[in-house]
């Protein structure tokens, strides 16, 4: 069950407009590693989790990213909302603007729409936890390289807020995963380590 | 040659940073899961009290988040469900004093007239 509050997670007060940043920044809705793509992808995994642990994460995380993907329309509309069409032309983003004008319309940074193919839900927890990490982790690099292509601390201050939200989120999904592994008493093959001062790897060859 | 390891994932231990503030502005309320890249948060400054007690709301709903996340996978720690309870009850609080200010952020508010006046959150300042 669902209340609205009328009250962002994070505030978002952005006082210059930016196009071209915006119409790169979508792909944090709509895109692969999208707040929108999380939010369905744990919601619809959770009913497959086996107990309270992994259900519980699973609806608390995607009820938060439902609100991520609010204060990322609430950038979008104040980084165009005082925009010219002269903006949009200048910007490569006229192609956005004829189809959908200054409205939020989810897609990548390329413009694909948003699709749920990619998410996915197998009803295995293993698999499923397993996935919900890559998602973060891409969502994690995804703010980073979002973060690189601006200097605005208007911007910067939601980003690195939502960047650091899917470092938690990683860390809650790893001991979910932990916890049915136990359970399972299986070991399982994977590459990595997990540690967040950055996030280590181990070479695969 | 390829290197097979298994998974191990270390339990995060209860370190919740006392400086709530700080913790939301970094985006986690735990000193040992920040990771810093390219831009360090910066105090918000307010123009009036009530901006600032919406913020003060943000900043304790957030916490309340962090710590329900942690139960979620730590359903054993009393210390978490103990701060949480207390973070709730002082939640009321803040939510009864913006009411009394005619900012009912809820429809579920015992005024739900300011609810529906209130601007969306997105229009910024």
């Amino acid at each position: 069950m669902f209340e609205y509050k009328k009250v962002l997670e994070y505030p978002v007060n952005i006082t210059k407009p930016n196009v071209r940043f915006a119409s790169q920044m979508i792909t944090a809705i709509g895109g692969p590693g999208g707040e929108l793509a999380a939010a369905i992808r744990y919601f619809i995994q959770a009913p497959s989790m086996p107990d309270l642990i992994g259900q519980n994460t699973l609806v608390e995380i995607a009820t938060e990213e439902l609100g991520h993907v609010e204060i990322l329309c609430a950038m979008y509309k104040q980084l165009t909302k005082d925009a010219s069409v002269e903006d949009f032309i200048s910007s490569d983003a006229i192609n956005i603007y004829t189809d959908h004008g200054k409205g939020i319309y989810p897609t990548d940074a390329s413009g694909n729409p948003f699709t749920v193919t990619y998410l996915a839900s197998t009803g295995d927890p293993i698999t499923d936890l397993t996935e919900d990490m890559a998602a973060e982790e891409k969502a994690r690099s995804g703010y980073e390289n979002l973060m690189r292509q601006t200097n605005d601390p208007e911007v910067l201050a939601p980003l690195s807020f939502l960047r650091q939200r899917e470092i938690v989120h990683y860390q809650r999904f790893a001991e979910v995963l932990k916890h049915y592994q136990s359970k399972k008493k299986t070991n399982y093959l994977v590459f990595f380590f997990l540690k967040h001062d950055s996030v280590l790897f181990n070479n695969l060859i | 040659m390829i290197y097979i390891k298994t998974l191990e994932i270390n339990s995060q231990t209860y370190d919740l940073n006392k400086n709530y503030e700080e913790g939301f502005l970094k985006g986690s309320a735990w000193e040992n899961l920040y990771s810093f890249f390219k831009y360090e948060p910066k105090e918000i400054k307010f123009n009036n009290d009530l901006d600032k007690l919406v913020y003060i709301y943000q900043i304790y709903s957030f916490i309340s988040l962090e710590l329900t996340l942690f139960i979620c996978t730590h359903p054993d720690n009393k210390e978490a469900i103990t701060t949480l309870d207390n973070l709730n009850k002082n939640l009321e609080i803040i939510k009864t004093k913006l009411q009394e200010n005619n900012i009912s952020i809820s429809h579920c508010s015992t005024d739900s007239l300011d609810y529906f006046n209130l601007k969306t959150p997105w229009s910024g300042k």
